[in-house]
């Protein structure tokens, strides 16, 4: 039996279905390239329905959700935008609950994909919350039935933030899994345990100091703050609707 | 002939139900596999498409790139038919 090197025979024909697979795979590659979002459209359409298996209990989460079963919660929330609309100004939001189809790491892209899209109001830009008023990302990319959501703390993302007692503004970096990191002055008051909110009129959390790395070589502190939840534990979020958000700012109090 | 368009078509539903509800590792340790199993496996340009289509996002991790799957699934394909040229292995078919 004579052996010989694969790399020396010459290349067998390929059948015609296999040629014509071949060269709709490129037709495919060419117009992803010219038209990036009538394949998403399409795709997602096809595969949304296999995702959205527990879709159905989307009822029994409105009825369970805090921010709706906390009373008190409702009571000081209804007092706070009155004392607004009283002042003149308006802090209410219109949130649009989203199921969270598909989230890292099943994902190679640190992203939620939601059960919601543009026939829900949903736009690019728009603030995305958990549990209410934490907010976590914003909508990257919204089609007709799903969206596509970036989160903030994805590893790279860099804002500008207000740190500390006395509100001090730095540039925060996403360091993935709803971790951030930011530098400040190492004097700078800040302590483990501050609550970040945003500096929005209509308020809310954006994470809690966790860790104040100072080192007496260094003029500059690292603060080390994430949300005050396993984000990718979380099956809902909500979607504020009729806001474009351009850069999300935060600012830190001292709960002392 | 017959029975590799049929492996084909088998491994094309796993790619397919590995990017619906896999981790996108297992996903493209899978692809890479395929590449040197079948001689010209093309059907990974279209596996790159479908997973920037579903889940591409301009991230700063990927630098921006919303078809990071894409360019890598060209890069693996044309890689693999590089290497394979080159990778000493025999046919005791001829």
């Amino acid at each position: 039996m004579n052996y010989v090197l694969k790399s020396s025979i010459k290349e067998r024909r390929s059948s015609w279905p296999l040629k014509g697979a071949g060269i709709l795979a490129v037709l495919l590659v060419i117009f992803h390239f010219v038209f990036p979002r009538a394949l998403p459209i399409f795709f997602t359409t096809l595969v949304a329905p296999f995702w959205s298996v527990e879709k159905n209990v989307r009822g029994d989460a409105e009825l369970v959700h805090p921010l709706t079963e906390n009373a008190l919660m409702r009571q000081l929330q209804s007092e706070n935008i009155s004392l607004k609309e009283i002042l003149g100004r308006k802090g209410e939001k219109t949130l649009t609950l989203g199921y969270i189809l598909k989230k890292p790491p099943f994902s190679a892209y640190d992203i939620f994909i939601l059960d919601i899209g543009t026939r829900e109001g949903v736009e690019k830009g728009n603030p995305v919350y958990a549990l209410g008023n934490i907010l976590i990302g914003e909508v990257a990319d919204s089609l007709k039935s799903t969206s596509k959501v970036k989160l903030y703390s994805s590893f790279g993302e860099k804002f500008d933030v207000f740190i500390g007692p006395k509100s001090l503004s730095a540039s925060a970096l996403g360091r993935g899994g709803g971790s951030f990191e930011a530098e400040l002055p190492r004097d700078s008051e800040v302590r483990e345990g501050d609550s970040v909110a945003i500096p929005a009129i209509s308020g809310g959390t954006f994470g809690v100091v966790t860790k104040v790395l100072a080192d007496p070589a260094r003029p500059f502190a690292t603060i080390l703050f994430s949300q005050p939840f396993n984000l990718y534990e979380q099956k809902w979020v909500q979607v504020e609707t009729g806001v474009i958000q351009e850069t999300p700012t935060a600012t830190t109090t001292n709960e002392e | 002939m017959r029975n590799s368009i049929f492996l084909r078509i088998i491994c094309g539903l796993a790619a397919v139900a590995l990017i619906m509800w896999g981790y996108w590792w297992l996903a493209w340790i899978f692809f890479i596999v395929l590449l040197f199993i079948f001689p010209v496996y093309f059907e990974i340009l279209i596996w790159g498409v479908v997973y920037d289509s579903l889940y591409g996002a301009a991230l700063p991790e990927l630098y921006h790139i919303r078809l990071m799957f894409t360019v890598l699934s060209f890069v693996l394909f044309f890689f693999s038919l590089f290497l394979k040229k080159r990778l000493i292995a025999y046919d005791s078919k001829n």
